[in-house]
C-alpha cells in the first residue's frame, strides 16, 4: 500500500538516495512548499495593506507603531460650546436649527476642530507667511519695545499663545483641508477614468436632441390682419396639393434664416423663435405638414423632417473639460477620506445639554 | 498578387474621387471653407448658411487696465457668461472675519488665479455684484482679446498666489521674495508694479495705463527694466499667460457635434501713438498725423502736439490653435513712425501709422511659419472715430495696400466707445462729407484717446477720415488708381468691456453695470459724466452677426475672412443681403430668400464684377426684428436703407442714402417712463431695389442698414431706475414747495432732491446733451461693384 506523504522522499523508488540538487528541485516541486509559500505571501500583502491602510494619506511619515486614540488628546465639546454653537447657528440663519440641521451643524464643528488640531499636531503654521505676518503684526500692537525684530516679535507671539485667535485658525484648517485634497500618488488621467466620469453624467454631456425641418412663413407684414387665414389656407394647398417640403418654396414668404433648419436643438429654436414655437414643434410628427404655429415673427407651417436624437460626444471632444473636473472631484474625494480617517484618530466627547437629549442617538450612531 | 494589387488600386482611385466629389456642397455656386482642424462635424451644417452672434472684442483680468479696474474674471470666466453662466463684478470685499489672505497651494502656478465667490458666501474676495445673460442671449461664438503688450507686465505685477518659500521652491522665472516670504515672479517688487498695486488697493479708479503709457503711447515702445535684459522676464511670463488663454480657449470650444459655441484665441494690439497734428496754427492745415515737422508734406505746416493718442489698436483673431508662441504686440512690431529722426525702429521706419509691419510680422510668424502651418490671422481695427483720422491713411506702396485688403478685411464699426459708420451734426451739416442724418447716433465729443473732450466738434476736431464711410470711398479712390483696394472693410461689432463679460451689450444691463470694473460701479459719478471719455457718451456695444454653413473654428472664420458679416449696435436683428445683375423679381414676394441670393449673386461682403454691358445691379435685403427675451421684447424694425458710394471718372467719391422699405416717419416712439414702445413698425422688412443712378464704369459700394423703432437709451433705464421725472421739479425746499435750484427757494433755504437720486444726476438726466432714445440699427457689409479693366 502506498501511503501519500506531504513532503519528498529523500530515498528515489529504488531506495537509492537522492542527490542534494535532485531533493532541493523535488522540496521546490512539493505541494507543502508551495502551500507554505502562498501562505506567507498572503499573510505578508495583508500585514502590508494593514499598514497602509493605517498611514495617513497625506504620505508624511509617522512612527511605526499605528495610531491609537491616545497618541492624540481627545477632544471635548462641553455642554456650554454646543449651546454656542445653536446660537451661531441662529445668527448665521436667522432661526433655531432642526435637530437635524443642529447635528450636521455640530458636525462641522467637530470636523472644524479635527482639522485645526491635526495642524497644529503637523506644525502646518510655521512656513505659513500670512499666519507669520498677522502675528508678527499682533505682538508689535502688543509689544512695549518698539525695536524688536521680526523673528522675535514671531517667536514672542507664539510664546505668548497669540496664535490661538479666529483667523489664525481658519488659515490652519484650510492648510490641513489643501494637504487632505492632495493626491499622494498623482495617477494619470486614462482614457478609462474620462469614459466613465462620462457615463455617469450622461445628462450633461449628452447632446440635446434637434429637429431637422422645412417651413413656410407667413409674414405679418404682407398679410396683415389676414395672416391667419393666408396660413390656413397655404396649409391647405400644401396638404391636398400633396406638396412636399422641396416643392413649397415658393408659397413661402422670405424669411432670412432660411426655409430649411438642420438640427436645431430646443435652445436654439427658443432663442430665435420663442419658447412656444421651440415647444410645439418638438411634438410635431415627422413627415407631414403641420401648423400653424406662432413665432415671434409671424406664422409657421412646418414639416419635420426628422428629430435627430442625443448622443454622447466623441471623449477627445470633451477631454480637457472632463480632466479638469475629474481633478477636482478627486480632490474632493480625498478630503472626504481625509476627514474620515482623521474622525477614526481623535476621540471625540459631546457633552449634549439636557434639552438637547434628542440629539443622543444619532451621535452615538456616528461614533 | 498582382490581380489583388491591381484592386487595391481601383479602390484607391474611388475613395478618392468619392472624397473629392464630397468636398464640393451641392446646391450654390459659393465654394466650401477648408477644414485645417479635426473635430466632429457639425449636426446643424446649412450650405445656405446660418446667422451666428458673438463677441469679437472683450477684456478680462488679463489686460492690466482690467486688473487695475479690479476685474477678476478670466478668460475662463468670460467663456463660461457667453454660455450664459453668472459671474461677479468688483467691488470685492473680505468676507472671511480677518483680513488675511488664505494660505498657499502646493506649488507655485506660472499663472496667477484670481479667484472670488459670489455674495453671500465667505472668502477674501467677495463679488458684491454680479451679471448673467438673460434667458436665450447665450453667445455662439466669442473671442477674448486682452491687452497684449502687459500680459508678462500683468502676470508679474498682479500674482496673488502665495506660495511660502521656503520650504517650497519657486517655479522659472520666479524668486522667493525676502519682503514677504512667498514665490513670486521676477519683478514683482519692481517700483511700478508697487504702483499698479496701489492703484487696485486705493480704488483710485483710474485706468493703470498710465503707468504703462510709454508702452502704447511712445514712437519707439520699450518695456520697463524690470522687464530685464530685452525684456527677456515680460516675454516669458508673456508666454504664461498666452498659454492659459489657449487652453481656455480650447476648454470653451465645442468640438462635439453639438457645435453650441465657438472660442476664438486672440489677442488685442494695442498701439495710439501720440502724434501730433500737422497745422498752420490757429486750427488751420491739413491735421495730418506726424511725429515731427518733417512728416508735414504741406508748405507751412508744423507738426503741432496734442494730449493723448491716436488710437490705432486692432484686434488679431486667429483661425484655430496653431498660433504664434508670443502675440505680436505694438512693443515688437511698432505702427510706422515716418522717417524722422527720432524713430529709431528701422523696421518701423516709413508710412505713418501704417500696420504694415504689424502685418508682416504676424504673417511670417504665422501664416508662412513651418512649424505652425496652418495658422491664419486676421486684423480687426476698431474705434477709427477715435483716431485723430490716423487709423486709415491712404497707404504708400501696393504692398501695404494689399496686405491691408487681405489681413484687414473687417472693422469694428459699433463698439462701447462709439459708432465708427459716419457723423452728422445739425450744429455743422455736412462737416463729415455727409448729409445723412441718422449718422446723429452714438458720436463722441473726442477725436482721440486721452485727448480733451470737445464741447462743439467740428471737422477740424474730428476728422471726416475717422469715418468708415468716408474710408470706404476712399478704398475706391485709391482702387480706381492702382487695382487694389486697402480698404475693402466688411463690418463687425463688438464691446470693448473691462468686465470680462462678452456680449453684455443690453443697455437696461449696462445702465447698471458699465464696462470698466470699478470706474463704472453705479454710484461713480463717472458714468453719467459725458465730459468723461467712458461717460455718458458711451453705450453697452456692438455685436457681430455671422452667415456660416456651421458653428467651428473653421466655418466663421471663413465668413470672418470673405466678409460675409453684419454688425449690430447691440440688439439682434437678423440682417441677410444679396446684390446681382439676375435677381429674381419676387424674392421679396415668396420663395427661398437665400437660394435665390446665392444661385443668382453675391451675399454681403461680395464683389460684382463688371461686364461689356452691366445692367444695373439689384440689391436684396431682407430683415427680422430681434425676438427679444421672455419678459423683454424686442424692438420692431422701422425702415431698411440702402447706401451708396462710388468714385467718379475725376476721381472724386460721392455718397447716397436710399430709403427702400419700412416708413422713417411711422410715429413710432417710446414711454419714457416705462421705456414701453408706441406705436407702428414691422417685425420683418424686405427690398428689393436696383440702382437708378448706375454708371457701369465707376467703382462703387452698397450696403443695407436697418434701423428699430426709437426705444430707451441706457442713460434712460438708469435715471428711471432712480425715480427721476423731469417734469417734475429736481426737489423741494425745506419749507415744502419744488425747486430746481436753492435761488427757488426762501433765503438760506436749500433746494433738497428726495432720497433715491443726487442734483448731478438729476441734471444730468435731464439736462444733458445726450439724448433719452435712440434707435438701435445694423450694418451688412458692403458688396462691391468693380467695373470691368
Amino acid at each position: 500500500m502506498t501511503w501519500c506523504r506531504f513532503w519528498p522522499s529523500t530515498l528515489h523508488s529504488s531506495g537509492k538516495l537522492r542527490s542534494a540538487g535532485e531533493m532541493l528541485r523535488r522540496w521546490l516541486r512539493a505541494p507543502v512548499v508551495h502551500f507554505v509559500l502562498i501562505g506567507g505571501l498572503l499573510f505578508g500583502l495583508s500585514e502590508a495593506r494593514r499598514l497602509s491602510d493605517e498611514m495617513p494619506r497625506d504620505g508624511k511619515p509617522t512612527s511605526a507603531k499605528p495610531p491609537s486614540a491616545d497618541a492624540r488628546a481627545a477632544i471635548v465639546f462641553s455642554a456650554a460650546r454646543v449651546r454656542q454653537l445653536q446660537a451661531d447657528f441662529m445668527d448665521q440663519f436667522g432661526r433655531s436649527p432642526s435637530w437635524q440641521e443642529l447635528d450636521a451643524f455640530i458636525q462641522q464643528a467637530v470636523d472644524n476642530e479635527l482639522l485645526e488640531r491635526e495642524a497644529r499636531q503637523l506644525a502646518l503654521g510655521l512656513g505659513d507667511p500670512s499666519i507669520r505676518m498677522r502675528l508678527v503684526q499682533k505682538m508689535r500692537a502688543v509689544s512695549a519695545d518698539p525695536v524688536k525684530t521680526e523673528e522675535a516679535l514671531y517667536r514672542e507671539a507664539i510664546q505668548l499663545g497669540l496664535d490661538d485667535d479666529l483667523v489664525i485658525r481658519r488659515l490652519l484648517r484650510e492648510k490641513m483641508r489643501m494637504l487632505l485634497r492632495r493626491d499622494p500618488v498623482d495617477t494619470p488621467i486614462g482614457e478609462k477614468d474620462v469614459r466613465e466620469y462620462v457615463e455617469r453624467h450622461r445628462d450633461r454631456f449628452v447632446r440635446a436632441e434637434a429637429v431637422t425641418f422645412s417651413h413656410v412663413f407667413v409674414s405679418p407684414r404682407i398679410h396683415g390682419k389676414g395672416i391667419r387665414q393666408e396660413a390656413e389656407a397655404t396649409l391647405s394647398r400644401l396638404r391636398s396639393q400633396a406638396l412636399p417640403p422641396q416643392a413649397s418654396d415658393d408659397l413661402s414668404d422670405p424669411f432670412p434664416l432660411g426655409l430649411e433648419l438642420r438640427g436645431w436643438s430646443q435652445a436654439t429654436l427658443a432663442r430665435h423663435f420663442g419658447d412656444e414655437f421651440a415647444d410645439k414643434i418638438l411634438a410635431f410628427e415627422p413627415g407631414k405638414w403641420g401648423g400653424p404655429i406662432a413665432s415671434t415673427f409671424g406664422l409657421h407651417l412646418v414639416w419635420v423632417h426628422a428629430r435627430v436624437p442625443g448622443a454622447m460626444p466623441s471623449l477627445q471632444a470633451v477631454w480637457p473639460q472632463v480632466v479638469r473636473e475629474l481633478l477636482e472631484a478627486r480632490a474632493a474625494e480625498n478630503l472626504s477620506r481625509g476627514l474620515g480617517w482623521l474622525r477614526s484618530l481623535y476621540e471625540v466627547q459631546i457633552e449634549l445639554p439636557s434639552e438637547m437629549s434628542a440629539l443622543q442617538p444619532t451621535l452615538a450612531r456616528r461614533r | 498578387m498582382k490581380r489583388i494589387r491591381f484592386g487595391v488600386i481601383w479602390v484607391m482611385l474611388v475613395v478618392v474621387t468619392l472624397m473629392g466629389g464630397a468636398s464640393a456642397i451641392a446646391g450654390n455656386g459659393s465654394p466650401p471653407f477648408t477644414r485645417t482642424e479635426q473635430r466632429e462635424a457639425c449636426l446643424n451644417y446649412q450650405p445656405l448658411r446660418q446667422p451666428f452672434f458673438g463677441e469679437l472684442h472683450l477684456h478680462t483680468q488679463y489686460s492690466t487696465d482690467a486688473a487695475t479696474l479690479d476685474t477678476r474674471n478670466t478668460p475662463r470666466d468670460a467663456y463660461l457668461f457667453a454660455k450664459g453662466a453668472k459671474v461677479g463684478l468688483p467691488p470685492f470685499i473680505n468676507s472671511l472675519a480677518g483680513s488675511e489672505p488664505p494660505p498657499s497651494p502646493p506649488s507655485p502656478p506660472p499663472v496667477s488665479s484670481h479667484p472670488y465667490c459670489f455674495p453671500g458666501e465667505q472668502c477674501q474676495f467677495m463679488a458684491t455684484r454680479t451679471i448673467q445673460l438673460p434667458p436665450g442671449r447665450a453667445l455662439d461664438f466669442a473671442a477674448i482679446t486682452d491687452h497684449s503688450e502687459f500680459f508678462g507686465e500683468g502676470n508679474i505685477c498682479f500674482y496673488e498666489e502665495k506660495v511660502a518659500c521656503p520650504p517650497n521652491s519657486c517655479g522659472p522665472g520666479q524668486v522667493c521674495s525676502p519682503l514677504e516670504g512667498r514665490c513670486v515672479p521676477v519683478g514683482y517688487d519692481s517700483a511700478e508694479c508697487i504702483l499698479a498695486r496701489q492703484a487696485i488697493a486705493g480704488l483710485r479708479g483710474g485706468l493703470g495705463l498710465e503707468l504703462f503709457s510709454l508702452y502704447v503711447n511712445d514712437e519707439n515702445p520699450r518695456r520697463f527694466p524690470f522687464c530685464g535684459p530685452n525684456g527677456q522676464n515680460c516675454l516669458f511670463q508673456a508666454g504664461n499667460i498666452w498659454q492659459q488663454i489657449q487652453a481656455d480657449a480650447q476648454e470653451a470650444y465645442d468640438q462635439t457635434s453639438a457645435c453650441t459655441f465657438t472660442s476664438f484665441i486672440g489677442y488685442e494690439y494695442t498701439a495710439q501713438p501720440s502724434m501730433g497734428q500737422c497745422s498752420t496754427g490757429n486750427g488751420g492745415g491739413s491735421h495730418a498725423p506726424c511725429w515731427e515737422t518733417a512728416d508735414c508734406h504741406t508748405a507751412g505746416e508744423t507738426c503741432q502736439t496734442l494730449p493723448g493718442g491716436d488710437n490705432l489698436h486692432r484686434n488679431i483673431i486667429f483661425r484655430n490653435a496653431n498660433v504664434p508662441p508670443l502675440p505680436v504686440s505694438t512693443i515688437e512690431a511698432p505702427p510706422g513712425c515716418g522717417v524722422g529722426a527720432s524713430c529709431d525702429n528701422s523696421a518701423a521706419r516709413g508710412p505713418l501709422a501704417s500696420p504694415k509691419l504689424l502685418l508682416e510680422t504676424l504673417t511670417s510668424q504665422c501664416v508662412d511659419n513651418g512649424t505652425t502651418s496652418r495658422c491664419q490671422f486676421l486684423s480687426i481695427p476698431h474705434n477709427p472715430n477715435l483716431s485723430g483720422g490716423a487709423m486709415f491713411l491712404m497707404p504708400e506702396s501696393l504692398d501695404e495696400a494689399q496686405l491691408r485688403h487681405d489681413k484687414e478685411p473687417l472693422v469694428e464699426l459699433m463698439q462701447i466707445k462709439g459708432q465708427s459708420e459716419c457723423r452728422f451734426s445739425p450744429k455743422h451739416p455736412g462737416a463729415w462729407n455727409t448729409a445723412d442724418e441718422l449718422c446723429d447716433f452714438e458720436n463722441l465729443s473726442f477725436g482721440r484717446l486721452g485727448g480733451e473732450f470737445i464741447p462743439d466738434p467740428d471737422a477740424t476736431t474730428v476728422l471726416p477720415n475717422s469715418y468708415v464711410r468716408n474710408t470706404l470711398k476712399n478704398g475706391l479712390q485709391f482702387q480706381q488708381k492702382t487695382g487694389i483696394n486697402p480698404f475693402q472693410l466688411g463690418f463687425v461689432g463688438g464691446l470693448d468691456n473691462h468686465n470680462g463679460t462678452p456680449g453684455a451689450s443690453d443697455g437696461e444691463q449696462y445702465a447698471k453695470t458699465g464696462a470698466h470694473g470699478d470706474l463704472s460701479y453705479a454710484v461713480s459719478g463717472q458714468i453719467l459724466n459725458q465730459t468723461f471719455l467712458l461717460g455718458l457718451e458711451t453705450n453697452g456695444g456692438g455685436l457681430t452677426g455671422v452667415w456660416a454653413e456651421e458653428n467651428s473654428r473653421d466655418s466663421l472664420f471663413a465668413a470672418l475672412q470673405r466678409r460675409e458679416t453684419f454688425a449690430t449696435s447691440g440688439t439682434r436683428p437678423v440682417l441677410r443681403l444679396f446684390g446681382g445683375f439676375a435677381l429674381p423679381g419676387d424674392m421679396c414676394k415668396q420663395g427661398n430668400f437665400a437660394q435665390k441670393g446665392y444661385d443668382n449673386g453675391v451675399p454681403m461682403g461680395g464683389t460684382l464684377p463688371g461686364g461689356p454691358t452691366s445692367n444695373a445691379p439689384t440689391f436684396a435685403v431682407l430683415a427680422t426684428m430681434d425676438p427679444g427675451w421672455p419678459g423683454h421684447h424686442g424692438t420692431k424694425l422701422q425702415q431698411a436703407q440702402i447706401i451708396k458710394g462710388w468714385v467718379d471718372a475725376n476721381g472724386q467719391t460721392h455718397e447716397q442714402v436710399y430709403t427702400v422699405a419700412g416708413q422713417p416717419n411711422n410715429g413710432a416712439s417710446v414711454d419714457l417712463r416705462t421705456c414701453k414702445p408706441q406705436g407702428g413698425g414691422s417685425e420683418d422688412l424686405c427690398a428689393l431695389w436696383t440702382d437708378p443712378d448706375f454708371d457701369p464704369g465707376e467703382h462703387a459700394f452698397y450696403y443695407a442698414r436697418v434701423l428699430e423703432n426709437p426705444s430707451c437709451r441706457w442713460n434712460q433705464f438708469y435715471c428711471n431706475a432712480k425715480n427721476i421725472d423731469c417734469n417734475k421739479p429736481l426737489g423741494t425746499c425745506s419749507t415744502g414747495g419744488g425747486c430746481n435750484s436753492d435761488a427757488d427757494c426762501h433765503q438760506d433755504e436749500q433746494c433738497n432732491p428726495p432720497a433715491s437720486y443726487t442734483e448731478f444726476e438729476y441734471q444730468q438726466c435731464c439736462n444733458s446733451p445726450v439724448p433719452k432714445t435712440v434707435q438701435q440699427r445694423a450694418w451688412t457689409s458692403p458688396i462691391w461693384y468693380t467695373p470691368q479693366q
